[in-house]
């Protein structure tokens, strides 16, 4: 049997099953141990275990990352479908409480979902979008892209919809946590995130977005 | 039941008409394939016939709905082999890039490349639609861009610079430094021009990047950097 156990468990704690988990930015060591029992022959076929035992163990130091806000690494606006539809694509990238980009190169270890509330319907035609669940961020450094459209061609130019869209990070087992906020609106010919408009010339690209809706330079 | 459909893709002025096999068959148990989508299997190539491993691949609907957030997608393997297990069903496109390789998104106007269309898909519920094959267009040269103080220079961290079509800079894309303070700049083949903002700072504006591109390349013939540094002045 191993056995698991980590030196701070308010850094990283790991599972019986060797499972480690972050809790806080730092460094700590997680260890592992376990016995060696050794089986003779017993002049016949038929092992049968010697007294003796070997203790082994194994440990490895972790540096933990929290993922904490997001930095918008990209801004993009565009209409590629139809000529009078915009559509606007935001690339973000999951930092920690330092604005530290997340350092992983695994696909699959961080994952993120959307969360939409306070929605006023939309009034093109389409009905309102639906959030995704967790799903991985691509790349294995923590970056996804964020699309915003209406989705159609014709309607009047200003319908749309508006909500309060939120990013999540969805920790093993745990409950999702919320990376960044904004008051998002989407029209066919506007789509305005965090008090940014496509219909202004400054952009998004290097900000950061908070949990608390708040857009900082770092 | 299985199901066999041909897409037959025509390329308008193209002289090669694309012909794509695709399976649609339910999901084997190795397939995780999301309740209420589609999967969505095949290989990336890039424009030499290889396959393209860390290629990031995403599905797009055309049914004419709202969407907010992460189009459905995921990146290939060693052997350029995608699955992407949440796609809406109905007609989707499928798009392919790797930026660091030199492969744009071509779901953006200023990268689109009509000679290799994204493959058009049809995505059945429950079902995982197989031998999708995605063609990157042509590779862009890739401009390194530093932006630095025109008294000190410093660079200036805080920069973004925005690339759009010469003739409608309605249709843009702004981005910001990586880590080193750098920006790569995919050359787009039609004119494109470059504008460069940062707090504090005069604007610079309609720098034509094909013009960049050949000043880099003197640059290179003469033995110097390959790389642009634009200098900003202190706004008045």
């Amino acid at each position: 049997m191993v056995t698991f156990r980590s030196e701070n468990s308010s850094v990283a704690t790991i599972d019986s099953s060797g499972v480690g988990t972050a809790v806080a930015e730092g460094t700590t060591n997680l260890h592992a141990s376990w016995e060696i029992q050794y089986l003779t022959l017993d002049g016949g076929d038929a092992c049968v275990p010697r007294h003796d035992t070997t203790d082994c163990s194994a440990s490895c130091e972790v540096s933990a990352f929290v993922p904490h806000h997001l930095k918008i690494l990209s801004d993009t606006v565009d209409y590629p479908n139809c000529q009078d539809t915009i559509r606007r694509n935001l690339r973000y990238q999951v930092v920690d409480v330092n604005s530290n980009p997340y350092p992983g190169q695994c696909l699959g270890c961080l994952k993120t979902k959307e969360k939409f509330t306070n929605m006023v319907n939309n009034t093109c035609a389409g009905g309102n979008p639906s959030p995704s669940g967790c799903s991985d961020t691509t790349g294995g450094d923590g970056r996804f892209p964020d699309t915003l459209t209406v989705g159609v061609c014709s309607g009047v130019a200003t319908c749309g919809f508006s909500m309060t869209q939120e990013y999540q990070w969805c920790p093993p087992g745990g409950s999702p946590v919320t990376l960044g906020k904004s008051q998002t609106t989407v029209r066919r010919n506007e789509v305005i995130v965090a008090g940014n408009s496509t219909n202004v010339p400054t952009n998004l690209a290097g900000k950061f977005l908070y949990p608390d809706g708040t857009v900082k330079d770092n | 039941m299985k199901t066999l459909m041909l897409i037959f893709l025509a390329t308008m002025g193209a002289t090669v008409t694309t012909v794509f096999l695709q399976q649609s068959r339910p999901a084997t148990s190795l397939e995780s394939v999301a309740p209420g989508f589609g999967g969505i299997a095949g290989y990336v190539f890039a424009p030499d016939g290889k396959p393209l491993a860390n290629a990031e691949v995403y599905a797009e609907a055309l049914d004419n709905a709202p969407f907010v957030g992460r189009m459905p997608g995921s990146s290939t393997d060693e052997d350029g082999k995608f699955f992407i297990s949440n796609a809406k069903p109905g007609s989707n496109w499928v798009y392919a890039f790797k930026e660091e390789d030199g492969y744009p998104d071509p779901s953006f106007s200023i990268y689109r490349d009509a000679s290799t269309p994204p493959p058009q898909v049809v995505v059945r519920k429950g079902e995982v639609t197989r031998g999708v094959i995605v063609h990157l267009g042509r590779k862009c040269e890739k401009l390194l861009v530093s932006v630095v103080d025109a008294d000190t220079h410093n660079p200036i961290k805080r920069a973004t610079i925005t690339i759009y079509p010469a003739n409608n800079p309605s249709i843009r894309s702004s981005s910001a430094p990586d880590a080193k303070g750098k920006f790569e700049i995919l050359v787009p083949r039609s004119p494109a021009r470059l504008k460069v903002l940062a707090d504090g700072y005069e604007e610079a504006s309609d720098l034509n990047v094909h013009a960049l591109s050949e000043s880099v390349h003197v640059q290179v013939a003469a033995g110097e950097a390959n790389k642009i540094t634009i200098l900003l002045r202190r706004a008045k």
